[in-house]
């Protein structure tokens, strides 16, 4: 498991590396917070006795690791302006985000694998070229552009949903789930293009590899050979191909959240960085980071999982 | 009338193109071949690449690429014409009836795969109707007794392992193995040994014969060697352009060539370059070396945070002459050390320890972590088409040595380019082409031409010719054969093949894991070796 | 221009791209002769007019001309796609030819930073840089910049690594070749296949950063339009005039979309890295 160790320093080193980047960067944040909460009439005194309760007047070290520190144990502080801790909004808002990123991420599974398969299958023929003339195109929608054209179109003229509407999950599960599709199939289109794509390239350069044909000389038919060998090993580098989408679909959420007036993390962050509530901001980028850098090592536990070459060095 | 009886398989009138597209023409890689392979025979396919040596062995298996069109002709296995048969059926021969094997072991296994799937995989791809259980216990206990007879000690751990964990041998075997498991009444063995040293080359090919006699297996062994196909083979057909010129007994095809091109790989293979009466007098043994190396030890390492290599001694305490003005052989297996010794020599890599001398000057002392400067070492390695960079003209890339050290002006850096590709029989067209569009042999030319501008007193050459086809190969020897006689430039020849080193070496050292075990005159080395290795590396 | 069309015949992908993008650029290039309305010029009789032979591209709510407002728009996303990808290149080159090269603890290093910052969702890091050193056009440059160099630096490294050992480097560092030549004129050639694509397809993405940190209302401010601030804007009178939204985005996928052509043609065309054939 001398893989696994390594793995696991590393992904401690980026963690408090990211930590270190999301710290520094409020730190020179212009802007006095002492200012930001007490408002432009707040006596010297007033303004002291604010700075000396939130630690600003301590150095740079000392700050940063009380607020690890805090972070470690779910601490992350209160926010400035809804005079709430942080935590407590991340764990409202953050799982109806989440929840749009996994089904994006579902949806663009259960679509792009069997197009891939298909596209493939006959490389250079009709189907082919049409998925992925019809993969480029909607590869360049921004999830925003396309969140917007779908509520025109599929919304306002098919009156498929309705526009702006929003079900809780405390109100119902499938209404939940059902609000959340087309906000999902809005964020999960352009990647669908791109991991058929690569998926589509994969298979085809397996395809051509001399175990595919040793294992045809044994006798296998293509089908078998296809399902046996070369797909198994196409999806070793999909792997690392879906650890980039799934960070993206987390950033392609943010943004289609404020298109369908979805109450998630995205709308917090925004009002936090409008209004400079920087505790607030720090421990929702610390929260969506740190959750992307996990995200990255298991997905490298899985590679090594699944590809005995990384395992057994 | 003698009685003959209907031959195994019969290739009749076969002829496959890849139809081009547009202006592109048809491209015909194989032109009405035909032959016989008799039942228990191992009839060999002699040619050099793009004779359509591997498009046969795919024919005959029907496994060729999609692009490829069979034109013309006939397959006929027992009597059924493969070709004309439906593919279902087809499949049911591949594997039970016709098993192949392939050049490269590593590819042609699925990395993800242990090897018992593998060979499990022999067995489920043809039906068995017994219970699965039952079937699965059988199954592994047939597969362990044929792993062991193929020669492993341990069938279990073979089982069990990763491709990438056997080496070359190992793996070419288990797949020999797999083969056996069904049984087979034909095997296509492509190049099966090339990729391999040469002690391992030996035992695969002997494992492979004693295969072909104990289970009455004909074998169809395709190789460009023509040494190894004499050892093999009853019968060869040698192939030429695409056809085939020559298909007799090997004997008869070896002793009596009837086609000129034959005749031209026979003079090839045996390299019969020096020619002693011609040759200058080799410097005396005792002479003050070009170059000497003196305890070297070198290895590689990595820091703790960087995945990949550890801590490897590669090179122990290996001391060498190189004498002025003589060609030295470096001969031993591949991993013994041969590539790191050439990279220390030219300064490409540090040694741990050590010291080296040039005409008795110490020039470096690892030991007092020294680095090697710039020395008058020039270097040309094996692969010519990864040594010379893509993106620059010939006439650039051979100007470039000049250029980076401030040499000459620039119409004279041109004069001497040109001069130098004469030298090395290279046509001034070439001044702008670039290396893709290159035949191996000419790259290699390149190479040795690049190495040659900045006039070193010693070129390395690190197997710079077995990537070449025998002709090519001969030529390229004969080249620097001239350059060394005309100019009295040392070469150090690293090689795994005996024939390079008696066909153009003044002195042989011989090398086996990091250690240099024997070094002498050429032939005083070859006819009385002391070592048990070089004994082995020798017959 | 005969010669170039004849030499892109066989790649629609590189004409189609380049038809497209072209578009966008002389949008631009116009944008500073002639718009046919004062983009900023409000009027209560235009409001929320549809397309018509005056305003071929209708009015928005403010009745001001949404075709001289998408002419003007393009030019902050070109401009700041294109000088972003400068800077990301740039940042990447210097990054990633250390690393390559020297490798070892500053290689590590190197890499685990770029790693830290390629593990914030992208438009997370741009949103935390306007953040930070506020919203002008600078920022947002420097911002994208900044978080598109590991990618960069990535495809340098790993390509230098991969030449590194490869052996006609060894030659070149053996003939004398010293460290800036050996990369500019022997390394960064072989790079070129993986990385000019990848350029491309960089600002393209960047564009759609771009376009969606003003939309979020962190990226170009209002009143200077730019595609990302008029969708913003558009969105809350979709219903009744959805030409407020339909040719922002329009010129936004266009340019996209033409730039993802362009690079896929290029990887058509030299797909085998130019060396092969």
């Amino acid at each position: 498991m001398n893989y696994f160790l390594k793995r696991t320093i590393q992904l401690i080193c980026t963690l408090i590396t990211v930590s270190i980047i999301t710290f520094c960067a409020f730190y020179v944040i212009p802007g006095d917070p002492a200012r930001v909460i007490l408002g432009p009439d707040a006596s010297d005194e007033q303004m002291d006795n604010l700075r000396e309760d939130l630690g600003l007047n301590r150095s740079f070290p000392v700050r940063y690791f009380r607020w690890v520190s805090g972070a470690l144990t779910g601490d992350l502080g209160k926010s400035l302006t809804f005079r709430q801790p942080v935590s407590e909004l991340l764990g409202q808002k953050l799982p109806v985000t989440l929840s749009l990123a996994a089904m994006a991420l579902l949806i663009t599974m259960l679509i792009s694998f069997p197009l891939g398969i298909l596209a493939s299958g006959r490389p250079g023929k009709f189907l082919d070229q049409l998925l992925s003339v019809l993969g480029n195109i909607f590869f360049s929608f921004p999830p925003f552009v396309l969140a917007l054209l779908m509520t025109l179109l599929l919304g306002l003229t098919l009156k498929l949903f309705v526009a702006g509407e929003y079900i809780s999950f405390t109100e119902s599960v499938p209404g939940f789930l059902a609000s959340l599709f087309f906000p999902a199939l809005a964020v999960a289109v352009p990647k669908i293009a791109i991991s058929q794509k690569f998926l589509r390239a994969s298979i085809l350069a397996e395809k051509n590899k001399e175990y595919v044909r040793a294992a045809k000389s044994r006798g296998l038919s293509d089908t078998k050979a296809m399902v046996l060998h070369i797909i198994p090993n196409s999806l070793v580098p999909i792997i690392t191909v879906f650890t980039i989408i799934a960070s993206e679909i987390l950033g392609g959420s943010l943004v289609v959240e404020m298109v369908f007036n979805i109450p998630g993390i995205s709308r917090l962050l925004i009002t936090a960085i409008n209004v400079r509530d920087f505790p607030l901001t720090q421990g929702i980028v610390l929260y969506l980071a740190g959750m992307t850098v996990i995200v990255y090592f298991l997905a490298d536990i899985l590679h090594s999982l699944v590809d005995p070459r990384i395992r057994l060095k | 009338m003698i009685y003959e009886p209907a031959p195994l398989l019969s290739v009749k009138n076969l002829t496959i193109r890849f139809p081009g597209s547009g202006k592109r023409k048809d491209n015909e890689v194989l032109s009405r071949l035909s032959f016989d392979i008799r039942d228990g025979e191992i009839f060999g396919i002699v040619g050099e690449s793009g004779s359509g040596k591997t498009i046969t062995a795919l024919a005959i298996a029907g496994l060729l690429p999609d692009a490829a069109k069979i034109i013309s002709g006939e397959i006929i296995f027992r009597g059924n014409n493969l070709l004309s048969l439906p593919p279902k059926k087809r499949r049911a021969l591949l594997g039970k009836e016709i098993g192949l094997i392939f050049q490269e072991p590593l590819s042609s296994l699925n990395p993800l795969m242990t090897i018992g799937r593998h060979l499990m995989e022999y067995l489920t791809s043809h039906g068995n109707p017994e219970s699965p259980r039952e079937r699965l216990k059988a199954r592994k206990s047939r597969i362990l007794k044929m792993l062991a007879h193929v020669g492993f000690h341990n069938p279990d751990r073979i089982y069990r392992a990763f491709p990438h964990q056997l080496s070359g041998g190992q793996r070419q075997r288990a797949l020999i193995a797999g083969e056996l498991l069904l049984n087979p009444s034909l095997l296509i063995a492509d190049e099966p040994s090339s990729s391999l040293d040469s002690v391992t080359q030996t035992q695969i090919l002997d494992q492979l014969r004693r295969v072909s006699q104990s289970f009455g297996i004909s074998v169809l062994f395709i190789s460009h060697d023509l040494k190894l196909v004499e050892r093999m083979c009853d019968r060869l057909a040698v192939l030429h352009n695409r056809k085939i010129v020559e298909c007799d007994s090997t004997y008869e095809v070896l002793h009596s060539p009837g086609h000129p091109h034959t005749a031209a790989l026979l003079r090839s293979a045996s390299l019969q370059i020096r020619d002693e009466n011609a040759a200058r007098p080799a410097p005396p043994v005792d002479a003050v070396p070009l170059l000497r190396i003196d305890s070297l030890n070198a290895g590689y390492s990595s820091s703790i945070l960087q995945t990949g290599t550890e801590e490897k001694e590669v090179l122990k305490d290996v001391s060498l002459r190189i004498l002025p003005g003589e060609i030295l052989g470096l001969i031993g297996t591949s991993g013994c050390g041969k590539t790191t010794l050439a990279r220390v020599v030219t300064g490409l890599l540090p040694g741990t320890s050590g010291q080296i001398f040039e005409n008795e000057r110490l020039v470096v002392d690892f030991s007092k972590r020294g680095r090697l400067k710039k020395t008058s070492v020039g270097l040309v390695f094996q692969d010519p088409y990864n040594s010379l960079n893509p993106y620059l003209t010939i006439g650039r890339l051979l100007e470039e040595p000049l250029k980076v050290n401030h040499l000459f002006e620039k119409k004279e850096r041109r004069d001497r380019v040109l001069q130098m590709m004469t030298r090395v029989g290279l046509p001034k067209k070439y001044y702008d082409y670039y290396p893709s569009q290159l035949s191996g042999g000419q790259r290699q030319r390149v190479a040795l031409a690049m190495s040659l501008m900045l006039s070193p007193s010693l070129i390395v050459a690190d197997e710079a010719v077995s990537s070449l086809d025998v002709t090519v190969q001969s030529q390229i020897l004969k080249l620097i054969w001239e350059i060394n006689q005309k100019s009295g430039i040392s070469f150090l020849l690293i090689t795994h093949d005996l024939k390079v080193v008696r066909s153009v070496c003044d002195r042989v050292a011989i090398m086996d894991s990091g250690r240099i075990i024997e070094a002498g005159r050429v032939g005083d080395v070859f006819r009385t070796p002391t070592n048990p290795v070089t004994r082995m590396l020798i017959q | 221009m005969r010669n170039i069309i004849r030499y892109h015949r066989h790649s629609p992908y590189l004409i189609v791209g380049s038809f497209f993008v072209g578009i966008v650029l002389f949008a631009v290039l116009i944008s500073f002769f002639y718009l046919p309305h004062d983009p900023y010029a409000t009027g209560i009789a235009t409001k929320l007019i549809a397309p018509e032979f005056e305003h071929p591209f209708g009015c928005d709510h403010e009745g001001r001309d949404v075709l001289s407002r998408v002419i003007l728009g393009t030019r902050p996303t070109v401009l700041i796609s294109l000088s972003g990808i400068l800077i990301a290149l740039v940042l990447g080159l210097i990054i990633g030819s250390i690393a390559g090269r020297v490798g070892g603890l500053i290689d590590n290093l190197l890499m685990l930073l770029s790693d830290s910052i390629m593990a914030f969702p992208g438009i997370l890091l741009a949103l935390v840089f306007v953040a930070v050193i506020g919203r002008g056009m600078l920022s947002i440059i420097l911002g994208l910049g900044i978080v598109f160099a590991p990618s960069y630096a990535r495809i340098v490294r790993s390509g230098i690594r991969q030449l590194n050992n490869r052996e006609y480097i060894l030659l070149a560092r053996l003939i004398g070749v010293k460290t800036p030549r050996l990369l500019v004129v022997h390394l960064f050639p072989g790079l070129l296949p993986q990385l000019l694509p990848a350029l491309v397809v960089g600002i393209a993405n960047m564009a759609l950063a771009e376009a969606a940190l003003s939309y979020l209302g962190q990226g170009v401010q209002i009143p200077l339009p730019s595609l990302g601030n008029m969708l913003m804007e558009g969105q809350s009178y979709i219903t009744s005039a959805p030409w407020t939204v339909i040719f922002p985005s329009l010129f936004l996928v266009m340019y996209v979309l033409g730039l993802y052509f362009i690079s896929e043609g290029i990887r058509i065309k030299y797909g085998s890295g130019g060396t092969e054939k």
